[in-house]
């Protein structure tokens, strides 16, 4: 996952604020202590917001607070939760086995110099990946299947983005959802991780869809739309086709977290999924919508 | 039964008018078409029965009555509107060529249902197969695919009204900006029921809003 999924800013009250910023304050010390210093380089906006939709999920009671300093920043006083520990412990885990999944993709598919640093961080996250995958096997399992089948789409040039984005997007569902007990909490959990999901697929893919026309790179969007030029990109309706998949995708999470009971982190989970997931699609539509095709 | 309050997510000295605010936006929430037409329309409907049942009990205690009383669920019986999604099971089954997908797929035997349907060869495909199709992919999450099938269904029967109230409600989610098209409190129904409103009151005192009406 990419760090597409972050809250809107001005949409947030500042206590809201504050809260969200003791949430990933309180993980990246949690990836200090479990998987020690450089492990908090891997902290990430989606890991957050795992945490957040679990402790909303479990109906927990609202969080509780101490102060302290941040190792990086010790002018700056943060606040850090002090209960929940077990949310983020599992948020720590999935960082790093997402973070190493992630460096071996990497590895395989990119080029020289970014190859290297691909392998090199592998290597550097292998024993932490170790750790992660005994502590919470199913972690590994759910994530070593989803790129295995990522792998087998992706050998096939799948066409469709649909079915390119299902095994991320069923990974994450089954991740955030993996130690909840069977109801309509945990379907609605699933619902909401799916479509979040496979938006950050869609979105990677569409970010990186010029990259990709220009390397040769694998993207289901230039096979399904079969571009064939770089004015192709710009299509209108290209864009509108991949914009329409993407939104449907948004508002279908911003829809279902009305079905979730739980009222901690909601607001902050509601901005992110009602504001930020469709600031960040307008974002990248404007790359395109800006940056002439040459 | 949960807290009525809790339910409506409103504080216990929150005014009628508050209470009637909140009970409007959470309805409107658990009444969205995707969710009716989603793979979660059963805990939609549920959510929404235990919120009339929590607006019920809450103006029942303040208008002085035992509060969780039953028999007061006007709100329940006057939403004909939700219920009519569900009429996709038994009542649609009669003229289907297709009952025992239709039947599996309500049961969220998604992968069964689409085996039978993969099954049946392009030359026989009609407006519902591509309609059942696009059900069982937007149940899975493949938004794209499912518009496309709806948008095949509605062309081939362009008449058929439960098509093209799918193909409907999953584009009213193919905008962006979920806030700025949800987030208004009054669309265009809601100024015309409020004219008509405002009319019925004229005429009873004798005046007349809007000649003719």
């Amino acid at each position: 996952m990419f760090g597409y999924v972050r809250i809107y800013k001005p949409e947030l009250k500042v206590r809201e604020y504050e809260e969200y910023k003791a949430v990933y304050c309180t993980l990246c010390k949690t990836l200090g202590k479990e998987y020690g210093l450089f492990s908090r380089l891997l902290l990430s906006y989606d890991a957050t917001f795992y945490v957040l939709l679990r402790d909303c999920t479990a109906e927990k009671q609202a969080p509780q607070y101490k102060k302290g300093r941040c190792p990086f920043n010790p002018a700056k006083v943060c606040r850090y939760q002090i209960d929940c520990a077990e949310s983020y412990r599992a948020a720590a885990a999935l960082t790093v086995v997402l973070a190493y999944h992630k460096a071996k993709d990497n590895r395989r598919d990119a080029k020289g110099f970014k190859k290297a640093a691909a392998a090199l961080a592998c290597a550097f996250l292998r024993a932490s990946y170790k750790k992660a995958a005994k502590r919470y096997p199913r972690f590994a399992e759910i994530a070593e299947g989803a790129m295995q089948k990522q792998q087998a789409l992706e050998t096939q040039r799948c066409d469709s983005a649909d079915r390119a984005a299902d095994p991320s997007a069923l990974a994450l569902a089954a991740l955030c959802t993996a130690d909840m007990p069977a109801g309509e909490q945990r379907r609605v959990a699933e619902r909401i991780a799916y479509c979040v999901g496979r938006w950050v697929y869609l979105m990677d893919a569409y970010d990186d869809m010029e990259t990709d026309w220009k390397t040769g790179g694998y993207n289901p969007f230039l096979l399904q739309y079969a571009v064939t030029s770089r004015e192709d990109l710009r299509r209108d309706d290209v864009q509108e086709g991949i914009l329409r998949s993407i939104y449907m995708t948004e508002n279908e999470a911003a829809t279902t977290l009305a079905l979730l009971s739980g009222g901690v982190h909601r607001t902050i989970l509601e901005n992110i999924l009602c504001d930020g997931l469709n600031a960040r699609t307008q974002s990248i539509r404007e790359k395109y919508q800006k940056s002439p095709a040459a | 039964m949960a807290d009525p309050y809790a339910v409506l997510g409103i504080p216990r000295d929150a005014t009628d008018e508050q209470l009637k605010d909140a009970y409007r936006a959470l309805a409107r929430k658990y009444q969205e078409d995707s969710l009716a037409s989603g793979p979660l329309a059963d805990v939609a409907k549920r959510k929404m029965e235990e919120l009339d049942r929590a607006y019920d009990a809450v103006v029942a205690e303040r208008r002085g009555q035992t509060a969780y009383s039953s028999g007061q669920s006007s709100y329940t019986n006057a939403n004909t509107g939700y219920g009519g999604y569900n009429a996709y099971g038994s009542n649609a089954y009669g003229g289907s060529q297709f009952a025992d997908v239709r039947a599996q797929i309500n049961n969220g035997r998604i992968d069964d249902a689409e085996m039978i349907l993969d099954g049946i060869p392009v030359a026989a495909r009609t407006a519902e197969w591509y309609f059942l199709k696009g059900q069982i992919q937007q149940r899975r999450g493949w938004f794209d695919e499912a518009y496309k099938n709806y948008s095949t269904a509605c062309q081939r029967d362009p008449g058929n009204t439960e098509y093209a109230a799918a193909f409907n409600a999953l584009n009213n989610n193919s905008r962006g900006g979920y806030r700025q098209t949800r987030g208004g409190g009054c669309d265009a129904c809601d100024i015309c029921s409020s004219l008509l409103c405002a009319d019925c009151c004229c005429e009873c005192m004798g005046g007349d809003l809007i000649p003719g009406c």
